[in-house]
Order: C-alpha cells, then sequence, then structure tokens
C-alpha cells in the first residue's frame, strides 16, 4: 500500500495492509486493517474479523520503524505504515506521539541544532561551575574538616611528603607572617593552619591548600623563599585556596564534568567514550587554572592590604620553573605558565 | 510499497540464507538523536533513559529479518532507576578515591564482588526486552563463570595474549550457551585452530602498525637530543606530538579491533540456533576499523553534528555482513513474553542491540 505523508493524508486512509501473526505463531500471513464505518477490521485469508483497537498495545512511533499492533487474544499485526497506524489510532480516538513530530519537522531541527549548540556551550561555561558551587555551599565545614585530615594522612602515607627538617627559626618566620596575613585578611582566624612537611619525598618546593583549612609548606619551599615578601605571597595565595574552599568546589566540578559526558556521548562505543574522557580532563585542568590565577589574585590583594610586594611572589615562581615547567604550555597544564603568573601579579 | 516488503523474502521451504537489513536513513536518525540530546541537556540527564529506548528501538526497528523488523521494549524508567544506581556507585567511588584514598579498597571489592551480578542482570534485561516477531530472546547467566570472563582481559595482557583464542573460545561458547530465543537454546563451537590463526594474523598487524609509532619515538629523541640545552626542559613540535598520539591509539585500537571482530565471525559462523539454524558474519575488521576511525574524525572535525552519520553507516555495515541460514521455516519459538524483571542494571549498557552484537 502506498504510504502518503503529511496529516491530512492520514486522516483519509481506510487501509492498513501488513502481515498477521495468530497467536502463538510466527509464521506471516498478508492481511489488512481497515476502517470502516462500522470500527476496525481485519481481513485476512478471506475471512473478515472486527478487531478492538481500545484494548491493543500499540507500538510508539519512532522515525519510521515499522509498527506492531498487539491484540488481546495474543495475536499480532506488522506494518511499515506508520500514517495508517496514526489513523487507525484516530479512529479509535488516541493520541500520535508528540515526541515524534518534534523528531521529523525539518525547520525545527535547525534552531533546535542552534539552541543546542549554544545551550552546551552556556553549560559547560556558566551552568556547571555555578552548579557545583551551589552544592558545594551544602557541605558543612566540619565535613570538608574531616576530609581534609584524611588527605592529609592519605599524603603522609604516600611517601611524597615526610616530616619536617625545617629549624625553629624558618618555623617561627612563617608562622608570623601567616599571622600578619590572617590579621590582615578578616574573618575567623582559627580557619587557617600552618603545617610543615619535607619535600624530599617527591613534591619538592611546595605549597599546598587541604579542604578545612590547613595549609601544608614544605621546607624546600622556606629554602627558595629567602625574601619575606615572596613567602608571605605563597602564604597568601594558600589562603586564597582556603577562602574560596577551591578544593572542594574543583573536586563537585570534575564529578559534574563526568556525569554530563556520559550522558551526552550515550551510544559512543570505545572511541567516542575515550574523546569525551580526554575533553574533560582537559575542561577540569582549565577549571584548575581559573582557581589558580583567583587565589594568585587573592594574594595580590592581601599583599597590598599588608604592605608587601606582590611581584616577590612572581619573582620566585619564575625563580622555581624559569621556563614555565611544561613544555606543552598552558592549555594542557593545572596551572598557569610561571611567566604568565608573573606577569599578572605585576 | 511499505518497507516490510521491500526488504522481506517470501518464505520457502529448504533451508535458505536471509539476510539483515538495516533501513535506517542518517536524516532520520539525526532527527530523533538531536531531538534525545537536547530533551536529555534539559532534563539535566533524566531524559536519557527515555532517549536510550527511542534509540535502541529505531536501530532494532530498522534492522529487518525476512520481512519482519526486530523489537525493544524496555520502558523508560526501568533504565532510569538502573542509571541512577549506576550513578550513586560511581559518585561513592569517586568521593572514596579522592577523599579517602586509603579506604580505596573497599569499593573495589564491593564492585568486584558485584560486577558479576550487574554484568548478568544486565545481558539478561536486555535479553528479554529485545525481539523478533513477538518472540523474546533471554539470557541465564552464572555467577562465576561471568566472573572468569570479566577477569579474562587480565590473562590476556598478562600472557601478551597467547591465551586469547582459549579465552575467547571459552568465552563465546558460555556466552552462546546461555542466550536462548523463544526458549530455543544458541550454541557456539569455535574451532581452536582459526582463533589462534587469528591471533597470529593479529601479532602481524601490532608489527605492522608498530612501525609509525617507533618511528614517532624516533623522532621526538632525535629532535630531543639534538636541540637540548642543558637547564631546559625539552619542547618537541607539537606535530611529532600528535603523530606519537596518533600512531599510538592507531596501534591500541588495530589490534583490539582486529582480533576480537575477527574472533567474533567465527563464533557467529559456528553458532547455531535450536540446533538446526546457522548464521554467518563477514565483518571485515580493517574495514570496520577505517568506518570507526573516518566516522570519528568526521564527527570531531563538525563538532559532533556528523555523529548519526557516522552511527548509521557502522550500523548498516555491520548488519549487512551477517545472515542467517534458516532450516526451513523459522518457526517453533515460544512466543511468551518473560517478565523483564527489575531493569536495575540496564543502565551499563554493556549488550547493546539483539544477538547481531555478539
Amino acid at each position: 500500500m502506498a504510504s502518503a505523508s503529511g496529516s491530512e493524508a492520514a486522516s483519509q486512509r481506510t487501509i492498513v495492509g501488513g502481515a498477521f501473526f495468530p497467536a502463538g505463531s510466527v509464521r506471516r500471513e498478508p492481511a489488512e486493517l481497515r476502517i470502516g464505518d462500522g470500527g476496525v477490521t481485519l481481513h485476512r485469508d478471506g475471512e473478515t474479523v472486527a478487531v478492538d483497537l481500545a484494548a491493543a498495545i500499540v507500538s510508539d512511533r519512532v522515525g519510521s520503524i515499522p509498527r506492531q499492533i498487539s491484540f488481546a487474544d495474543g495475536s499480532r499485526f506488522e506494518t511499515g505504515d506508520n500514517d495508517g497506524v496514526d489513523a487507525l489510532l484516530a479512529a479509535a480516538g488516541r493520541r500520535r506521539s508528540v515526541i515524534h513530530r518534534l523528531e521529523a519537522l525539518r525547520p525545527w531541527l535547525l534552531v533546535t541544532c542552534a539552541v543546542l549548540c549554544l545551550a552546551i556551550f552556556a553549560l559547560v561555561r556558566w551552568g556547571l561551575p555555578a552548579a557545583s558551587d551551589f552544592v558545594a555551599n551544602f557541605i558543612p565545614a566540619t565535613t570538608e574538616a574531616t576530609v581534609g585530615a584524611y588527605a592529609l594522612d592519605a599524603f603522609d602515607k604516600s611517601g611524597e611528603m615526610k616530616p619536617t627538617r625545617a629549624s625553629q627559626r624558618d618555623i617561627a618566620r612563617a608562622t608570623a607572617l601567616l599571622d600578619e596575613l590572617v590579621a590582615a585578611h578578616g574573618g575567623d582566624p582559627a580557619a587557617f593552619r600552618l603545617i610543615f612537611r619535607s619535600g624530599r619525598g617527591g613534591i619538592g618546593a611546595n605549597a599546598l591548600a587541604l579542604p578545612g583549612g590547613t595549609i601544608v609548606v614544605t621546607d624546600e619551599m622556606l629554602a627558595r623563599a629567602t625574601d619575606d615578601d615572596a613567602l608571605a605571597g605563597v602564604l597568601a595565595h594558600e589562603m586564597g585556596h582556603v577562602a574560596e574552599r577551591h578544593p572542594l568546589r574543583i573536586f563537585i566540578r570534575t564529578l559534574g564534568i563526568g556525569a554530563i559526558s556520559t550522558i551526552a556521548i550515550g551510544d559512543a562505543g570505545t572511541i567516542g567514550t575515550a574523546i569525551a574522557t580526554a575533553a574533560g580532563v582537559g575542561l577540569g585542568m582549565s577549571y584548575s587554572r581559573e582557581f589558580e590565577r583567583e587565589a594568585d589574585r587573592h594574594a595580590a590583594e592581601l599583599m597590598r592590604r599588608t604592605g608587601r610586594d606582590p611581584r616577590a611572589l612572581g619573582r620566585l615562581l619564575l625563580l622555581i620553573a624559569p621556563d614555565g615547567s611544561d613544555p606543552t604550555g598552558g592549555w594542557l597544564s593545572s596551572h598557569p605558565t610561571s611567566v604568565e603568573r608573573a606577569t599578572n601579579l605585576e | 510499497m511499505d518497507q516490510l516488503d521491500q526488504a522481506g523474502f517470501a518464505p520457502q521451504s529448504d533451508a535458505h540464507e536471509l539476510p539483515f537489513v538495516f533501513t535506517g536513513t542518517a536524516r532520520e536518525y539525526f532527527g530523533i538523536w538531536i531531538v534525545n540530546l537536547l530533551l536529555s541537556i534539559v532534563t539535566l540527564g533524566i531524559w536519557s533513559a527515555w532517549a536510550k529506548v527511542r534509540r535502541e528501538r529505531w536501530v532494532a526497528g530498522h534492522t529487518i529479518l525476512d520481512g519482519s523488523p526486530f523489537e525493544y521494549d524496555a520502558r523508560g524508567i526501568q533504565i532510569l532507576v538502573g542509571r541512577a544506581i549506576m550513578l550513586l556507585i560511581s559518585i561513592a567511588y569517586v568521593v572514596t578515591f579522592h577523599f579517602f584514598p586509603n579506604l580505596i579498597w573497599i569499593p573495589l571489592l564491593v564492585v568486584f564482588i558485584v560486577m558479576p551480578l550487574i554484568v548478568n542482570q544486565s545481558f539478561r534485561f536486555s535479553a528479554r526486552v529485545s525481539g523478533w516477531r513477538g518472540v523474546r530472546f533471554d539470557f541465564k547467566g552464572s555467577y562465576f563463570k561471568t566472573l572468569g570472563l570479566i577477569a579474562l582481559p587480565i590473562a590476556y595482557v598478562l600472557t601478551l595474549g597467547l591465551v586469547a583464542p582459549l579465552g575467547s573460545r571459552a568465552a563465546s561458547r558460555y556466552l552462546a550457551a546461555r542466550f536462548s530465543f523463544g526458549g530455543r537454546q544458541f550454541e557456539t563451537r569455535p574451532p581452536l585452530k582459526r582463533l589462534y590463526g587469528v591471533l597470529g594474523r593479529t601479532y602481524l598487524l601490532g608489527i605492522v602498525l608498530l612501525i609509525p609509532l617507533a618511528l614517532s619515538i624516533a623522532g621526538i629523541t632525535f629532535h630531543v637530543i639534538t636541540t637540548q640545552e642543558i637547564g631546559t626542559t625539552p619542547e618537541p613540535p607539537p606535530l611529532l606530538i600528535l603523530a606519537l598520539g596518533a600512531s599510538y591509539f592507531l596501534f591500541i585500537f588495530g589490534i583490539i579491533y582486529y582480533y576480537s571482530i575477527s574472533v567474533t565471525n567465527i563464533a557467529v559462523n559456528h553458532l547455531t540456533l535450536d540446533r538446526r539454524h546457522e548464521f554467518t558474519s563477514r565483518v571485515s575488521p580493517l574495514r570496520y576499523l577505517w568506518i570507526d576511525i573516518s566516522g570519528w574524525i568526521v564527527t570531531a572535525l563538525t563538532l559532533g553534528l556528523m555523529h548519526p552519520w557516522a552511527a548509521v553507516r557502522r550500523w548498516r555495515y555491520l548488519t549487512a555482513k551477517r545472515t542467517v541460514i534458516a532450516d526451513g521455516e523459522l518457526d517453533g519459538f515460544d512466543t511468551g513474553r518473560p517478565r523483564s524483571g527489575r531493569g536495575f542494571f540496564s543502565g551499563i549498557g554493556i549488550f547493546d542491540g539483539v544477538g547481531i552484537g555478539f
């Protein structure tokens, strides 16, 4: 039977050709369903019977795939004539699929594409960070502190950090600088806790902020930062991470990226998943860089308030990693390059 | 003429070869795919469960055998529950990994223990919602055999692939025996000799694909040695790094695809249903690899918009290369519908498709 397209034609259909399968059998017989004045009838093998469409299960329309109608007695009718089935449904007073109309309307598709691209862009750029930060607000400080304690424990056990060998004088110097910065920062002094480790296990001259407000400074960093202003810069930078709850927020954002890519690349297969994962990692690193810049800005502000020179941190960074310390440069690293950061601190 | 008449054949009483025909077009799939994606994003992923159902129904419905399409009958809510559970498990895992690295062995152990159950349930769900002419598939897994199946890749890597044919033979025999259609059993006995033949050719392919990889590494090493200045870090040109990445990618996927597709071909070529119907599979691994890779390149270059075209191209190729050799009429199957059960773990999507994806 010729299948016409368009809803006007569908409403005039009276014959739907297809295959009939008696209950329990998979042998197909040619058959027709006809819409008449008395309702819908099935014609096969010379016989005509009335059928009750209201009690039948009709498969949903998806594109142009063939439809199945399962009757109450277990028999089935298959047809590729989608418009015909829609006409049957209309005759029985049943609705047509809304989703299908959305999928089939051509001009809508281009609009949908454009909206989709914009939506994805907006989501990734603004929506995801905003939503993640919103979620972060609900994590209580005590949970964060507990988590930070576990993380520190794990770090210590991993061997990357070892017990500190710094002199009492260096420790006192760093602690005094922190107290000065905390006073200038305002807020709760108990929110920041300074501890020391040796970086000889692997992390070298470094400083990090853990969830809950613990700042770790390594002996090697103390040794390099002979200039008080530079050390204060490092501490101020880490205080920035603590104040803005960066460790927690980055974690939640990374979760979000993972969830979104899984949804979007649903039927991708192995190669697609690999690409999506790589893109997700790249995105996670760009969030990292955003936070590092934020912490640098925080540091610069704090330095100005205490009357110290913000550029000292920039000089220290260039000392530790003169050429940027990452051959592939900005995009693939989790920190902006040292050069970039030094320039921003000017 | 409706599609069924175009794709079907008049039934005959002798053994005859019935092709699988894929009638879907990229154009039509584009509409479905785009609406799926948009609705999924707008509903923050909740719609993705129904999106998966629509996609599976579209692919199954456009796969025609002897004039009748395949059917996929899952309900969106079942898939949603499954995905929600998987999401919770993933979150628990990531939280532990990120904040309590010492305790990471707990969720890993739990996942390890629970994985065979999940895989079996997932196969069973996908089987029971898939059908043809109203006849449903079914799957009855065994916990320990599925555990073995999951652990196979470890053995492959440890032995550099030498035991792979043994593993593939055991895996395909196990899986086939546990699937049924309308109450009738599948069975396959792939000959070990042919499987080892595939392994040999895989090794050869691996050697061939190692050449570009070795050249890239040599190129980078050469560059580093000749331009290195003391105290600076080396910066190889991005093109060489890209070449290294691409050749590594090609090597890994090349040997994996070649081996797994060839082995699947053999398993399907020796597959029987109800001890009388047979199957053939003539998928060319290299051609399929080309279709897949070129599909991904085009998709990437068009920022994803050509994905429907690439997907339809893949499905059409796979469908065209498989056939059923029916012994007489395709009948004698039970048409009762087994309960599709709790689709809790169907969200994994390990088993996509309808027996065509063995």
